[in-house]
């Protein structure tokens, strides 16, 4: 809902709790592969094929599954920093891929992004107080540079950092630092969503623990809601409201965290799960073992894409694609082992 | 492979005919007449109504144009203005020249960059490194024709005897002229003035190993440097350590499996230095009067001979183009990761 | 654009100021172990007093010949200078273009000229030998670091420190050389004197021209073509790498079409054959003192692809850096994007290039006027004299052999200096340079952490 602020003239997205903040329909990003004296197509890797879901307000939602998979594509398509193939995405009812530039900009300031690398993701060239306070600039929410400097301090010290880095360079920091940083730009903005890219993948677990710690905090004081991309099981159970997971540019399950770890229902969940480390050597775990290698997103496999390696395949599973079933209490898996009793629902 | 060097060919020829049409241009954009740079001046009137024709200058552009490219496609550059021949009789002499004087620069400029730089790259640190790479620094810095004229300085004071002109020495053309005498006048060869062959190739040599020192040496030292680092980068790597720890002699070690490796960067540098070599052939023929196409684009300049200054500028942008494609083929050999297809 | 925020000396406590006479500037470098840079300062310092000293009659002249407009121009640019330099503004971004413009412009050899370089070296080299603030590593920008990192190579500066004194017999060349350049001082009695003669010290030519003089006042019209025409080709090349990078598609394609093409020509003969045809036709009524713009046109757009060439290849590395992106999502405009964030993290090759292109620059042009296609006579340049002593080459070495080492000198300066700046750019790994043994004895308090440091450490 779009209401005009009588006091600047300015359009302010208000956000109505009523209906998710996000909301993804059928996203596809195909990557053309070119080849030949003229940059001919031959093909295409399909990153995201078909990717739907939403994120409420205050709401943390995992994504979850291998490296390659396409979960960074689904982050950066989300913010159109990678424009897509086919799909929408809804922020807050506007549609993100039809604006204008100056819409565009508007909403940059609602969505935000952290990144993986704590290294790369710093201009090695500005001190701390340019990197998060540019944008603060270049948007007008301060007027001077000694504003926004003050500003850029308060926002290290809410991330856990001292207000004394604003001038220093990011060369000297450390991992776990410069990812502070990296929130503390986020925030500088006052987004209401985050996406949360591998942001802590990188780092050692004490400080993974802390900067997760962080997020949530942040989360709770203001109102902010993550897409929280990982492929670490453990964290994201720790820090997700509700969990999907993908497999090969698809989203095979989606449901609340907790439902997700106790009744995990398609095979791929279930051998993820049952892969994750227990701290206990005595344990008898039963590990579930995927046979093959990943297939290559350039030609995925027909039909449902896990067939290949799923160790409860059936005949129909290579000649048909499953949609995706509604398990109950927003639970939902895509896969023919559900077809009989479950009803098939449209997740966008 | 094959089908790469054709398609490469072809490609170059677009490119040769965009350096004729720059060529042209500017002919065509100077103030002043164009007719200037095809016909001499103090020409019989009936002379210059032939080359109008041939030329097409009295034609619009496009027609000039496309008649002055047949005529070039044809080889046909139009008369020398100063020696009055053709100007592609002049060309046919002096090319194989020059590519006799690059193709030993370029000789040496190999073997000696790399060998010193890969004897820097083993002995690091010593005094020989030390060395070599500064001396390689000051040679790298210095001009080419100054390092002829100094090498000339020397070479008369200390081996008199040494050519340092020409191509031809003394001994030889005075026998050439005897022939020539005699045969005119109909005698019969004073003995032993027959010119053999061996003779003619050390001769040849002896002329051209100065030229081709003064040529190669800057570019060397540049070889040098990045032999050096190419080959300091390949000793650290992890399979160099291997042949080592297997026992293999240092030597082998080197020559065998660190060498090919490093070789990959100094081949693409070789083909960076080609328009270089061209280009310098240029002024050291000019010292030496080594009768190239070097020379005869100065000489061109200085008599104002402008048929000879397009045509031989042409021809040797055709070299460098021409070069690069060998360059890019034995950079292929060299490189077991890249495949042409 | 970079930073808009400045940067204080220090995060926080008392700022510092220098303590003189220790910190003067030429002073403080010989007492932290940088005694080649101190040179650097107090050399140039030497031959200002020395000029004063011994010379103060043609200083006078130079003085009592300006006319008005001239001297308005000394009173602003001197008087400009100096109140720049007390109120610390960066005069290297104003006062050095100015001053390049004006000698270039107008050519060698003016005293006038001369006489603002000597007026304004002091402050210059005040201001640019100054000691900063020994402050931690983490407020030091990428920057000051590479500034640092050069310092530890002995040859680099040995190289800065030739540029630095080559610059200074460029403009203080009226004032240096014995004799004027081009006087035939007595062609009977004193052609072809041989060096180290009484009065001359590098002896003189065919035409009783003093060698020394010459080579002085030939420093001009190499450095200046050198750095003008780097500075050009390295602008197209910037121009044209980050439009090609950034933008991709058929722009791309073309620049880099166009990129390939020219760089597949002998640049020498090109050269060669655009000069001859354009002297040729060389209108009347334009007085050839422009040829010396015409050729550095003409080697800025022979040179300009290889930088265009390195700046794609940065920009497109660049590009993908996260951070870059975090400028996308933050909202950042493109334009802010290009020159912000992605240019400057380019530049590290362009600069090293550019160094390493003078010297090469300064060989082309010395080959052109070898040939004759350079600046006209009676002009002297180093090339030209290597040509003229040609013909005595036998008996008379002298002429071609000073030229031509001084060409090498000021080429192995130029090398020296990019060698260093590339060193210094790279990450310095564990075997490359250490700051020399026996080391600085004004190391910034890094060691020392201050009282936050510890726990944030953890984080």
């Amino acid at each position: 809902m779009t209401t005009i602020d009588p006091e600047t003239s300015r359009a302010e997205l208000q956000p109505d709790s009523s209906r998710p903040l996000v909301e993804v329909q059928h996203l596809k990003k195909w990557f053309p592969i070119k080849r030949g004296l003229f940059s001919r197509t031959v093909g295409h890797v399909k990153a995201v094929d078909d990717v739907s879901f939403h994120i409420n307000h205050s709401e943390t939602v995992g994504l979850v599954g291998e490296s390659g998979c396409g979960k960074t594509t689904v982050g950066r398509t989300l913010l159109n920093l990678i424009p897509p193939t086919d799909g929408r995405v809804y922020y807050d009812g506007q549609d993100v891929y039809n604006l204008d530039s100056m819409e565009l900009r508007d909403l940059r300031k609602h969505m935000q992004i952290i990144f993986q690398d704590p290294y790369s993701s710093l201009n090695p060239r500005m001190t701390v107080a340019n990197i998060v306070g540019e944008a603060m600039l270049v948007h007008k929410i301060v007027g001077s540079q000694e504003e926004a400097k003050a500003k850029v301090g308060d926002l290290l010290e809410r991330c856990g950092l001292d207000r004394k880095y604003v001038n220093r360079y990011p060369h000297e920091f450390s991992g776990g630092q410069r990812q502070r940083i990296g929130i503390a730009r986020a925030l500088a903005l006052s987004p209401s969503s985050i996406v949360c890219d591998e942001a802590v993948s990188a780092l050692d677990v004490s400080i993974q623990a802390q900067v997760i710690n962080l997020l949530m905090d942040l989360q709770k004081e203001f109102q902010l809601s993550y897409l929280f991309i990982a492929h670490d099981l453990s964290v994201v159970r720790h820090i997700s409201d509700r969990v999907l997971v993908m497999y090969l540019g698809e989203i095979v399950e989606s449901s609340a965290t907790e439902d997700l770890f106790e009744r995990p229902s398609h095979p791929y969940t279930r051998a993820l799960l049952s892969a994750i480390p227990i701290p206990d050597p005595d344990a008898n775990v039963d590990r579930i073992l995927l046979e093959g290698d990943v297939p290559t997103p350039i030609n995925p496999p027909s039909g449902c894409h896990f067939h290949t390696r799923c160790p409860e395949v059936m005949d129909r599973c290579s000649r048909e694609d499953p949609p995706m079933f509604d398990l109950g209490q927003g639970h939902c898996a895509k896969c023919w082992l559900f077809e009989d009793r479950f009803p098939i629902v449209d997740p966008a | 492979m094959f089908f790469f060097v054709i398609r490469r060919l072809l490609a170059g020829i677009p490119l040769i005919f965009l350096v004729f049409l720059g060529i042209f241009f500017l002919v065509h954009a100077m103030p002043g007449d164009p007719s200037d740079f095809y016909i001499k001046p103090e020409s019989p009137p009936a002379e210059i109504q032939l080359i109008r024709e041939q030329m097409g200058l009295d034609k619009p552009l496009l027609v000039q144009l496309g008649k002055q490219s047949w005529n070039y496609a044809q080889l046909e550059f139009g008369k020398s203005f100063s020696k009055n021949v053709d100007v592609s009789k002049l060309i046919l002499e002096a090319l194989p020249n020059t590519l006799m004087l690059s193709a030993l620069s370029l000789f040496l400029i190999f073997t000696l960059g790399t060998l010193m730089g890969i004897l820097s790259a083993v002995k690091q640190y010593s005094f020989l490194d030390k060395g070599i790479t500064l001396g390689s620094l000051f040679l790298y810095s210095m001009p080419s024709f100054w390092l002829a004229l100094m090498m000339v300085y020397v070479v008369a004071h200390w081996f008199p005897s040494w050519p340092i002109s020409g191509m031809v020495g003394e001994t030889i053309r005075m026998k050439e002229a005897a022939i020539a005498e005699s045969a005119m006048l109909n005698l019969p060869l004073p003995a032993g003035v027959a010119v053999g062959f061996w003779e003619r190739i050390v001769d040849s040599l002896q002329h051209l190993v100065l030229p081709a020192i003064a040529l190669g040496v800057a570019p060397a030292a540049g070889v040098a440097r990045y032999a050096r680092s190419s080959m300091l980068e390949v000793i650290r790597m992890d399979y160099i350590r291997t042949a080592r720890a297997k026992g293999l002699p240092g030597w082998k070690v080197i020559f065998k499996h660190a060498l090919r490796n490093s070789l990959i960067p100094i081949v693409t540098l070789l083909g960076l230095y080609l328009p270089f070599l061209i280009s310098g052939a240029v002024l050291v023929e000019t010292i030496f009067a080594w009768p190239g196409m070097g020379l005869l684009i100065v000489e061109g300049i200085f008599l104002r001979d402008y048929p000879v200054i397009i045509a031989n500028g042409l021809l040797l942008s055709c070299l460098v183009i021409v070069g690069n494609l060998l360059a890019d083929v034995l950079y292929g050999v060299v490189d077991p990761r890249i495949s042409y297809d | 654009m970079t930073d808009s925020f400045k940067n204080p000396d220090h995060d926080a406590g008392p700022r510092w100021q220098p303590e003189y006479p220790a910190d003067l500037p030429g002073i403080w470098q010989f007492r932290t172990g940088l005694p080649l840079l101190g040179l650097s300062v107090v050399l140039p310092l030497i031959i200002l007093l020395g000029i004063l000293i011994l010379v103060p009659g043609r200083v006078a002249t130079s003085f009592a010949e300006m006319d008005a407009v001239q001297l308005v121009l000394l009173v602003l640019f001197v008087g400009g200078t100096y109140t720049g330099v007390y109120r610390r503004v960066a005069i290297e971004v104003v006062a050095w273009p100015c001053m390049a413009f004006l000698v270039g412009f107008f050519g060698p050899g003016k005293p006038w000229l001369a006489t603002y370089f000597l007026l304004t070296l002091p402050a210059i080299l005040a201001f640019l030998g100054r000691k900063h603030a020994p402050v931690p590593k983490y407020l030091k920008s990428n920057w000051v670091l590479t500034r640092e990192r050069f310092t530890y190579s002995t040859l680099a500066q040995v190289g800065f420190l030739g540029i630095v004194l080559l610059y200074c017999l460029t403009f203080l060349a009226p004032y240096l050389s014995p004799y004027p350049p081009n006087k035939h001082l007595d062609i009977e009695n004193l052609r072809l004197l041989q060096p180290f003669v009484e009065g001359h010290l590098l002896g003189t030519d065919d035409y009783s021209r003093d060698i020394l003089s010459r080579i002085i006042h030939g420093a001009w019209i190499s450095m200046t073509i050198g750095i003008f025409a780097v500075s050009l080709s390295v602008s197209i090349g910037l121009m044209a790498g980050l439009l090609a990078g950034y933008v991709g598609g058929w722009t791309d394609w073309f620049i880099m079409r166009l990129v390939d093409f020219l760089l597949s020509l002998p640049r020498l003969v090109l050269l060669l054959v655009i000069l001859a045809v354009l002297i040729a036709s060389w209108p009347k009524d334009v007085p050839t003192e422009y040829r010396i713009h015409v050729i550095i046109a003409i080697l800025a757009a022979t040179g300009w692809m290889g930088t265009a060439r390195l700046v794609r290849g940065e920009v497109l590395s660049v590009k993908e850096r996260d951070f870059v992106q975090a400028g996308r999502a933050l909202g950042l405009s493109q334009i802010r994007i290009l020159m912000g964030h992605v240019a400057p993290n380019c530049l590290a090759p362009v600069i090293v290039s550019a160094t390493l292109g003078v010297g090469g620059t300064i060989l082309v042009e010395a080959g052109l006027s070898f040939l004759g296609l350079g600046v006209p006579p009676p002009t002297a340049t180093w090339g030209a004299m290597v040509n003229e002593g040609r013909e005595f080459l036998i008996d008379a070495p002298w002429i071609t052999f000073f030229p031509g080492i001084t060409i090498v000198i000021a080429v192995t300066c130029f090398n020296l200096v990019g060698d260093g700046l590339r060193d210094a750019m790279d990450p310095r790994l564990a075997s490359a340079g250490r700051p020399p043994k026996g080391g600085r004895r004004n190391v910034a308090p890094d060691e020392a952490p201050d009282e936050g440091e510890a726990e944030n450490e953890a984080a």
